[in-house]
């Protein structure tokens, strides 16, 4: 349970950096807009979008630095808190949907850049790229637990 | 596989969610192991087990588990 506590204390300063980081990104794309494409709207719209996706990270980040510190405070919160997160069941099920969703999201990928080829080259090849790089994480995740288990 | 664990909850007097900060699992853990959906780890096992002071045999019936 030390070890649990320790973590959370090191979890609350990684979340206080990222939110910090989230806030200034949010603050930068309001000062400068997107020069990804020369119409205003393209513009406009990566700005909300950066802005929107950055403003739910640093609450999704706020929101784990009150129920950490929340567990450092009392004996009882840690320990549910702790249990939540080990109970053996949770983690099977993220085990098994996880692989599930990583084979799933393979062959989507590569329908999706096969269809893509088609149409637009850039897209293909991005589509392309994204498919060998879950491959290969995923095949050296695969290597690196089956040597230590 | 087929447990004992409601039988032995009801004889101590124990609710599903005191049974589960005892052990250290959630109350939907322990309602699964209850619905036979759940099939729990051997550390599980024997820490329910070691709780109501049987052996795990007396537990989970292990009768129903496949040869191959």
């Amino acid at each position: 349970m030390e070890d649990y506590r320790n973590k959370l204390k090191r979890g609350i300063i990684f979340e206080s950096i990222f939110a910090a980081v989230s806030v200034a990104v949010i603050v930068l794309s309001y000062m400068r807009a997107s020069a990804m494409d020369a119409s205003e709207h393209a513009g406009s719209f990566f700005q909300g979008f950066q802005a929107g996706m950055f403003t739910v990270w640093a609450g999704v980040m706020l929101y784990g630095i009150f129920v950490s510190a929340k567990a450092l405070r009392s004996r009882e919160y840690l320990r549910k808190l702790y249990i939540k997160e080990h109970d053996e069941r949770t983690l099977e099920i993220y085990t098994k949907g996880q692989a599930k969703a990583y084979r799933l999201c393979l062959i989507a990928f590569m329908t999706a850049s096969i269809i893509a080829g088609y149409y637009n080259t850039a897209v293909f090849y991005t589509l392309m790229v994204v498919t060998a790089f879950s491959a290969v994480c995923g095949g050296l995740m695969k290597f690196i637990m089956s040597r230590s288990l | 596989m087929k447990t004992r664990i409601q039988e032995l909850r009801k004889i101590h007097k124990l609710s599903q969610e005191e049974l589960a900060m005892a052990v250290g699992v959630t109350r939907q853990t322990i309602i699964s192991l209850e619905r036979e959906k759940y099939t729990a780890s051997l550390v599980l096992a024997y820490k329910i087990a070691r709780y109501f002071g049987v052996k795990i045999e007396e537990v989970f019936d292990f009768s129903d588990v496949e040869e191959i």
